[in-house]
């Protein structure tokens, strides 16, 4: 069983849809950001998940190909880290997620 | 498809101006759980223990209907929430469900364990009232002798755990020669402070409260102070006649104690009910009285439609209906506080009275105003239509019996008041604290 990273929401965040999109808020550094439907949608499925997972959903519901979507994902994800909006975590399963 | 297209910074509400139609959809909302409180403040508004509160799991529900509309931003106010058992219970629901919450409370209840528990729960705000830097003047307000140790440790505890927090102050007759002092105290506790200049009628309509307002002179003044109104001596921009003049029923869900909806917290018009079994979201959207004030704009307001001060003019449909009986026209205290402004961005403002009156006739203190020239200013006609008569006939909470204005009060530190409290019956006169001597000096 090897171990890797997965990521999950911050807790201490606010969050909503609204009319497809997101908006985001980091509570500690009092920050609201805007998401397109796609970073609403990675933002939803960051549970738990590693970023595989995440492409994988992401490449079905959106029409892109494999590599672009895991590409772009992880480019998002390691922004939403720096932002402290998501956070990693150490893994013992590699599964797509819950 | 990037990372820099998933994510757009701007300030909250412009960005959020720019994405959603406040018309179609709340991105806020406000609930009030507590019908009581634990303080008795001489201006308040509110009158406690009329309505009734809701239970753990009717607000449990409105929390959740709320977040399915896809509103974010969730203050929980009352009266005084942390009276209720419940509070913390409410606060952690609502942050499970994500909004980002604001709590309102004069923090009497607050302390290191309770500021702990907000601080983990990641409370994006804690807004309270600190009404003077001088306990003896806040514990006045409040009639609770050590109420301002009490908030005040409250505030070190919050921000000592990490909470920001917001102390608020509607300055009045009594404490607006402190203000600068306010501003010392409250930002040396490290807290943000919010101050308002409108005083507004008690529920019921009762206008003692409005005894209290500062004079035209000081809210000038205030105006000038970039600490009190960052912007306060920019010309604004006159919005158009087909925009609406507040934000009734407009991205907002009020909701009072006993889940009643409302336009806001001052308007006393029922725009349904968030325990209807049909669903908040359809009492909101679909509710015959909401659905009027929505289709309201600055063109259905005789008289203030016609007004060269539009661009500075703040009115509010209860203060309106309170203070003149007539939601949808001018009222007095609207048009000091427009020509304040207006004095506040020109410099000097002279009034003309109408044709055909005299200075001092009373009608020159109320609009519309024509702008002659830059400060000088002229009482015109306020012209009603046939339309004004059809929308009061349609709305028939836009007219209402105001009642008597109080009698004219001199609030001032060291003198002696006779003031209603809310809900309370006529006491004998109080003394207002007076200033500290030094501090009259440093003046």
């Amino acid at each position: 069983m090897s171990e890797m990273l997965q990521y999950s929401q911050n807790p201490r965040t606010a969050f909503r849809r609204m009319d497809g999109k997101g908006v985001l808020i980091v509570i500690d550094r009092q920050e609201l950001h805007a998401l397109n439907p796609v970073g609403a949608r990675v933002w939803e499925l960051a549970r738990d998940r590693s970023l595989e997972a995440i492409a994988i959903q992401i490449q079905a519901e959106f029409e892109v190909g494999a590599e672009r979507a895991l590409s772009d994902v992880t480019s998002f994800i390691e922004r939403m880290v720096d932002l402290g909006a998501i956070q990693p975590s150490r893994s013992g399963t590699a599964g797509v997620g819950s | 498809m990037t990372a820099e297209s998933f994510l757009a910074k701007a300030s909250a509400w412009r960005l959020l101006a720019q994405k959603v139609d406040f018309a179609t959809q709340p991105v806020s909302a406000m609930i009030e759980i507590a019908d009581r409180c634990n303080e008795n403040c001489v201006h308040c508004y509110q009158i406690q223990g009329q309505k009734g509160e809701m239970s753990t799991e009717e607000i449990f529900g409105i929390l959740e209907e709320l977040a399915s509309m896809g509103v974010l931003f969730l203050t929980i106010s009352g009266g005084e929430p942390t009276l209720r058992h419940d509070f913390l219970e409410i606060v952690e629901k609502a942050r499970e469900l994500q909004f980002a919450v604001k709590v309102y409370s004069n923090g009497l209840r607050v302390n290191q364990a309770m500021a702990e528990s907000l601080a983990g729960l990641a409370v994006q705000e804690f807004q309270t009232s600190l009404y003077s830097h001088r306990a003896e003047v806040h514990d006045w307000v409040t009639r609770v002798p050590g109420s301002f140790d009490k908030t005040v440790d409250a505030v070190r505890y919050l921000i000592a755990n990490g909470v920001k927090v917001v102390m608020k102050s509607p300055l009045m007759s009594f404490n607006v020669q402190e203000y600068e002092d306010y501003i010392a105290f409250v930002t040396g506790l490290g807290a943000d402070y919010q101050f308002d200049s409108e005083i507004n009628p008690r529920e019921g309509g009762e206008r003692d409260p409005t005894s209290l307002r500062i004079s035209a002179g000081e809210r000038t003044a205030l105006r000038k102070d970039p600490r009190v109104i960052p912007d306060g001596t920019q010309k604004p921009a006159a919005p158009p006649l087909a925009a609406p003049p507040c934000g009734a029923c407009k991205g907002n869900v009020h909701i009072e104690a006993n889940g009643e909806l409302r336009p806001c917290t001052l308007l006393e018009v029922k725009v349904g009910d968030a325990l209807d079994p049909a669903g908040l979201a359809k009492a909101f959207h679909e509710d015959p009285t909401a659905q009027g004030i929505r289709s309201l704009s600055w063109g259905d307001h005789h008289g203030c439609r016609d007004c060269d001060l539009r661009a500075y003019c703040q009115r509010c449909f209860a203060n309106a209906r309170k203070e003149s009986g007539d939601a949808l026209g001018p009222y007095a205290s609207a048009c000091a506080r427009a020509r304040s402004k207006y004095e506040a961005v020109h410099g000097s403002v002279e009034v003309q009275a109408r044709a055909g009156e005299g200075e001092q006739e009373p009608s020159a203190t109320m609009g519309p105003y024509r702008e002659l020239s830059i400060g000088r200013l002229q009482a015109i006609s306020d012209t009603l239509s046939e339309r004004d008569e059809e929308l009061r006939q349609r709305f028939a909470w836009v007219q209402s019996t105001p009642k008597a204005a109080p009698p004219e009060v001199s609030a001032r530190p060291g003198q002696l008041v006779q003031l209603r409290r809310p809900g309370r019956k006529q006491r004998g006169p109080e003394l207002i604290p007076a200033q500290r001597k030094e501090e009259q000096s440093r003046r």
